[in-house]
């Protein structure tokens, strides 16, 4: 089973409700990934969810950029974890082999279209600034351009040129380790992340 | 034939185009938002695509990423279902520019009978019965004058209207002016605009609307009525069935023979029905006319041996309508009782959440129209629709003891559902002989009628 700690900012909705359609849904979900921590921060606020069997960490992966896409923070970085985020392509992101204490993220695609390689397309180990063009998605004859989110080295690129491309799916993983260290030290860990003033703080973890 | 077509549309109804389709022979392209990925339509369909985040506004309602995806899988047409995009005249505009053709009425037909005023002003055009309207009440004599002509009561609408503000019903003349005096002066104070106009209010009327089928070569027929009267205080659909019981049969033609002079007034092609509100007195007003398949076909399929939906794909593709009028007979009856994820008790408040058990109804005369599943998720972004049970046989009596015996059978662990109320509603005398109207449930099921009466203090 899963312990839960909640937050959340503004008071105008019940937390009986933030619980149903929100909590319980990703608490579900949780459930079924091979995942053994998991947080997300959305408008609404943060929730982070815990398994309790022991984790073997190594490191951790977030799925970003698809603004829909709360970030998530998984504490057992592998394929398995990445599918259950990239959902019914996204089986095609190769194994990473993470090392302990680095932060990956997928770069996620916002339309559905067909990828095109940047030219050049960037090359693993490649130093990336954030904002830079990773690739293309075109769609309704528009280029739509990929843009990295954050500073940070390429692991892999995990589309290839041509290939159509759902919403959400992964096209990049990305390490974004030293971006992260500098821009927020005082984000990690997530357990002792004070809520922000005004928070609801449940008393007890709720039965999910 | 199409090769292929692209659902753009979710749940049960999803599922109807698919089945549709594969007994058509063409491809199913699915299209799911991320709160839908372990739902049936993609698991049913050739090829799925997601589309986006689970609210609709950015993916069922995502245009752009329908149409791209609508590419990328190179499909012909697209069947947009109901709600949705499913009358929306932009969406219909989008997919023909883009080359696919959209599997329902042209945009301008959807543009006209989508705007109220444009509909009604065709409709009595066409000859067929509007509810009267006075126009922008000028003086108090005028006023006097049009509604002795149409009768009490009357309702006084706001022209800018909207949230009930500026309405007022007056039963009798010596309440008009004042009626008058105190719509205007709301109307003027919540939108700046104090004019209002007079509508002739039916009481307590029966929904009865009219089915029809037109090709793109001008052949029109109609398919029967359904009734619809049973309806939530919301004037949502619940429970609809056809034949409509106490109909009279002179009354019946005239209404199926109005739908079609419609339908051909605004040169309509493809599946559309015409929604009338027939009074005690036996008259019948236009009221609107949905431009795309209804929640509640299976009933008309069921008595008519008629597939709607792949009439709708085959007129798309440009086939003509090989059935003719002297071929509609209905045979039977069926009915159709709505399981939503509701809360009845609390208003037919929407629930959400996973299914646990789930068993549907089977057997003889029962047709069952569904997404869910044992274990399923009920996302809380979409309509409540769980599943549509039809129930039918020879006579009236016959599908209301099967749909009775179907909803005993039925199981819908993990959320609240409307099979309580439906089971409520076939127990009732009223409905029993056929006597129901719009409020119908709100005053005899859902209040206590020793409640209702005291009321009114009767």
């Amino acid at each position: 089973m899963a312990d839960s700690k909640t937050s959340r900012s503004g008071g105008r909705q019940g937390i009986g409700r933030f619980l149903r359609e929100y909590v319980r849904p990703l608490s579900e979900a949780f459930a079924q990934t091979p995942l053994h921590e998991l947080r997300v921060t959305t408008e609404q606020g943060s929730v982070t969810l815990v398994k309790r069997a022991p984790a073997q960490l190594a490191a951790s992966i977030e799925a970003t950029s698809s603004p829909a896409t709360a970030p998530l923070e998984a504490t057992r970085p592998s394929a398995d974890g990445m599918r259950a985020f990239g959902g019914r392509t996204a089986s095609l992101v190769p194994a990473i082999n993470g090392e302990a204490g680095r932060t990956y993220v997928t770069v996620n695609a916002e339309v559905v279209g067909i990828f095109r390689n940047a030219a050049p397309p960037p090359a693993p180990g490649e130093a990336l600034q954030s904002g830079q063009v990773l690739g293309y998605i075109e769609a309704l004859r528009l280029r739509n351009e990929v843009r990295c989110p954050d500073d940070a080295t390429l692991v892999a690129q995990v589309v290839l040129d041509g290939q159509p491309v759902d919403y959400g799916e992964a096209l990049f993983v990305i390490d974004v380790t030293h971006a992260r260290a500098a821009a927020a030290p005082a984000e990690l860990p997530p357990d002792v992340q004070a809520p922000p003033a005004g928070d609801v703080q449940l008393a007890e973890p709720p039965r999910l | 034939m199409f090769a292929k077509v692209l659902i753009a549309n979710r749940g049960e109804i999803a599922i109807r185009v698919i089945r549709a389709c594969r007994e058509l022979g063409v491809k199913t392209v699915a299209v799911f938002s991320e709160a839908d990925r372990q739902a049936l339509h993609p698991r049913f369909a050739d090829e799925a695509y997601c589309i986006g985040p689970p609210q609709t506004a950015r993916s069922y309602l995502n245009i752009p990423n329908i149409i791209s995806a609508a590419e990328i899988a190179g499909v012909d047409a697209i069947h947009p279902g109901y709600g949705l995009l499913s009358e929306n005249a932009q969406f219909a505009e989008i997919c023909a520019s883009h080359g696919f053709k959209f599997i329902g009425p042209s945009p301008a037909a959807i543009a006209l009978m989508g705007d109220k005023s444009s509909a009604k002003a065709h409709m009595a055009d066409a000859g067929v019965p509007v509810i009267p309207g006075s126009g922008i009440v000028e003086s108090e004599d005028e006023a006097k004058r049009f509604c002795r002509e149409v009768g009490y009561p009357v309702l006084i609408k706001a022209t800018a209207g909207g949230g009930g503000k500026g309405m007022r019903i007056v039963g009798r003349e010596a309440d008009l002016v004042a009626g008058l005096t105190a719509a205007a002066g709301e109307a003027q104070a919540a939108f700046g605009d104090g004019r209002v106009y007079i509508e002739k209010l039916l009481v307590r009327p029966r929904h009865i609307e009219v089915q029809v089928l037109a090709d793109e070569f001008g052949h029109v027929i109609h398919v029967g009525e359904r009734d619809c009267s049973v309806q939530k205080p919301s004037h949502q659909k619940l429970l609809e069935e056809t034949p409509a019981p106490n109909l009279d049969p002179a009354m019946r033609a005239e209404l199926l023979a109005s739908a079609v002079r419609a339908a051909h007034a605004v040169n309509y092609a493809n599946a559309g029905t015409l929604e009338f509100l027939v009074a005690d007195d036996g008259r019948y007003y236009f009221m609107e006319m949905n431009t795309r398949i209804q929640v509640e076909h299976p009933v008309t399929e069921v008595v008519y041996g008629i597939d709607l939906v792949k009439w709708q794909i085959r007129i798309a593709a440009g086939e003509r309508l090989t059935v003719r009028q002297e071929e509609i007979r209905p045979t039977g009856h069926a009915i159709e009782c709505r399981i939503n994820a509701e809360d009845v008790a609390h208003g037919f408040r929407p629930t959400a959440g996973k299914l646990g058990s789930v068993i549907l109804p089977g057997g003889p005369g029962i047709r069952v129209d569904t997404h869910v599943f044992s274990g399923a998720e009920v996302p809380p972004y979409y309509d409540s629709l769980l599943a549509k049970i039809v129930a039918s046989d020879r006579t009236r009596g016959g599908a209301i003891v099967r749909m009775r015996r179907a909803l005993a059978e039925t199981e819908m662990q993990g959320v609240e559902t409307t099979i309580s109320v439906h089971e409520r509603v076939l127990a009732m005398n009223s409905f029993l002989d056929g006597h129901t109207h719009v409020t119908w449930l709100r005053e005899q099921v859902l209040q206590p009628p020793s409640a209702v009466g005291a009321a009114h203090g009767r």
